[in-house]
């Protein structure tokens, strides 16, 4: 997760998260380091008294002794935070802000800090201290219960599984749209987006769910709690579903933005079928990026292409960008279709805008219908006549056109013989 | 009634495959900033995958050598299980060795010749392409490719990926010997 930082969600500048929350949350987690550090120091000494007998025992897989378990069961750490046989509620909840080193200090401060920033466009910040706080107690409860360690007072601590409930959290509600990634290099301002639902399970959970199994049993693969980590994801993903279940959040809206907006102006069951054009259009307006609302669009104006202002189809086409057209060509097509049937004309500025590459994406899939033929030549012809004469059109496009044109002069002398 | 018969010369498809490698041709080589963009997500994706398949393969390793202690003691099964735990590693090795040859083939070689680039060029809106006709490569051409890539990058430390940098048509040792360049396709009018 070093190598490609999760920054947030691929949203518009006005509506990223802000840094104070993160901030709160990182500072209660260098609190509660500093406030135990005397605690680890003494811990430390107190256990490194037993370090010879304990690695030997670790290494032939054996679990300690009773008279050893005893000393351990004495150890200053155990006084804030919990072991497989001493723990309780309280000391589950304090271990969240409790951190064994520096360096496990450090990494998870990495993780606060992006993970309650990304939580923050979709919930707010209590529901995220919340998410934190149950997530994290539960995994670490499980994790003590089901560890299989040498010693049953070996103290679990750490945010790991807090962390990893909101990664949950973000999980869910960013399922269906896109990340947007750092990755080092100063190419399209440092940034990547790539789909949350593939990347994120390939790189976190998969991983976690694999390692995690091992953790039950006593050779260790590494010292990472990863029982913790997926349970306390998965306390995550199910406290997000309960909160978007309460919360009635439509799947096609992605962020608290959006839906507030949703709440407050457009209530489904009072629209006429105008009305859901322009409440699209206004969702868009706060989140361009949203694939689904534009798919809502492409809908809306399949369905009522006549009903469209001029106006209201070239606000429309604005978000109908490159990246959107690729992921998307067939909703487009329809919209296409549709506009051509009703003689609607294609903005025209939106058609000079189309990248080579995107025509000829578009003209092979109205290319697979012999329906859409008709389709595909007025479109090509609309291009051809927004582009203007002195960019002529790949040869092999006019050779199409000139093809095409000829399919149809022959159809409607059929259907002129036919009718006579 | 369809507009066209089968038996007509003109496929519209077909052109539509032209008219697509005809642009391909004609659109600019990548730059050297884009291809070196496109190939560090590859090769942090292809970390992420490597060192997810190496540690799964030491889990692996962990339950391989518990599985007796699941099967009853009394069976062919359980025969079989302290076979298995006694070569738990050499199984396990075997088994990473295989996932991580088969996902450097599927991820460098089949996306390639099956989509036009990797993934990370893929996001870039780059092709690889053939630079006389600007078709995709073959699976064979692609696999040379890969190939003269890895070993010369290797010998030379990364050197002869470097030579993009210098060359007019941005393109690297692994492209001239195999006849390709790697075009930007995305955003081009």
């Amino acid at each position: 997760m070093i190598l490609l930082v999760p920054i947030n969600p691929e949203v518009p500048q006005v509506i990223k998260p802000k840094i104070w929350p993160s901030l709160v949350m990182v500072s209660l987690l260098i609190l509660g380091f500093l406030t135990t550090m005397n605690t680890l120091n003494e811990d430390s000494e107190y256990v490194d008294t037993l370090e010879g007998k304990i690695n030997a025992q670790a290494v032939s897989g054996n679990h300690l002794d009773s008279a050893t378990e005893e000393y351990l069961s004495l150890r200053p750490l155990l006084k804030v935070s919990p072991a497989k046989k001493d723990w309780d509620f309280e000391r589950l909840v304090k271990a969240n802000f409790i951190h064994g080193s520096t360096s496990h200090l450090l990494l998870n401060l990495v993780g606060m800090f992006a993970g309650v920033r990304i939580c923050m466009t979709f919930i707010p910040f209590l529901s995220s201290l919340v998410i934190f706080l149950i997530g994290g107690t539960l995994g670490l409860w499980v994790s003590v219960l089901c560890s299989n360690q040498i010693s049953d007072y070996i103290p679990h601590v750490g945010a790991s599984a807090g962390l990893f409930a909101l990664m949950g959290t973000y999980y869910v509600f960013n399922f269906k749209f896109r990340t947007q990634y750092f990755f080092w290099l100063p190419i399209r301002r440092g940034f990547v987006c790539l789909r949350t639902s593939w990347f994120f399970f390939v790189d976190v959970i998969l991983l976690e769910l694999v390692l995690s199994a091992a953790q039950l049993f006593p050779d260790r693969v590494d010292s990472i709690d990863h029982i913790a980590h997926v349970v306390g994801f998965s306390s995550g993903v199910f406290l997000a579903l309960t909160y978007r279940l309460i919360m009635k959040w439509p799947t096609f809206l992605q962020t608290r933005a959006e839906f507030v907006f949703w709440q407050l102006f457009a209530d489904e069951k009072n629209h006429r079928k105008n009305s859901k054009f322009q409440v699209w259009l206004e969702l868009l307006q706060i989140n361009r990026y949203n694939d689904f609302l534009k798919l809502k669009l492409c809908h809306s104006i399949s369905e009522y292409p006549s009903k469209l202002s001029d106006v209201e189809l070239r606000e429309a086409f604005k978000f109908f960008v490159p990246t959107f057209v690729r992921l998307n060509t067939p909703p487009v097509i329809k919209v296409i279709r549709a506009l051509e049937r009703a003689n609607r004309a294609i903005p025209s500025r939106w058609l000079g805008r189309v990248p080579y590459d995107i025509l000829i994406r578009l003209a092979k899939e109205m290319a697979k219908s012999s329906k859409d033929q008709r389709c595909l030549y007025k479109f090509l012809s609309d291009y051809k006549n927004v582009v203007g004469p002195t960019n002529s059109l790949n040869p092999n496009l006019d050779r199409l056109m000139t093809g095409i044109e000829i399919d149809l002069k022959k159809l409607d002398e059929t259907d002129s013989l036919r009718a006579g | 009634m369809n507009l066209r018969d089968h038996n007509q010369d003109f496929a519209l498809s077909e052109e539509l495959e032209k008219a697509e490698e005809a642009h391909f041709k004609n659109c600019p080589n990548a730059e050297f900033s884009l291809r070196l963009a496109s190939t560090t997500v590859d090769l942090i994706l292809t970390y992420l995958a490597i060192a997810g398949i190496q540690n799964s393969a030491r889990a692996f390793t962990v339950f391989l050598s518990y599985v007796p202690s699941y099967t009853s003691k009394v069976s062919l099964l359980f025969v079989l299980s302290k076979w298995i735990t006694s070569h738990a590693s050499q199984i396990s090795f075997l088994t990473e060795l295989f996932l991580k040859a088969a996902f450097v083939y599927s991820y460098f070689i089949v996306s390639t010749a099956f989509s036009g680039g990797t993934p990370g060029k893929l996001l870039f809106g780059l092709r690889v392409l053939n630079f006389d006709s600007g078709k995709k490569l073959s699976s064979w051409t692609t696999t040379v490719r890969f190939l003269v890539a890895a070993v010369s990058g290797f010998l030379s430390c990364g050197v002869t990926y470097f030579i993009i940098f210098f060359n007019k048509e941005t393109r690297a040792y692994h492209d001239i010997i195999t006849q390709s360049c790697v075009k930007k396709v995305h955003g081009v009018r």
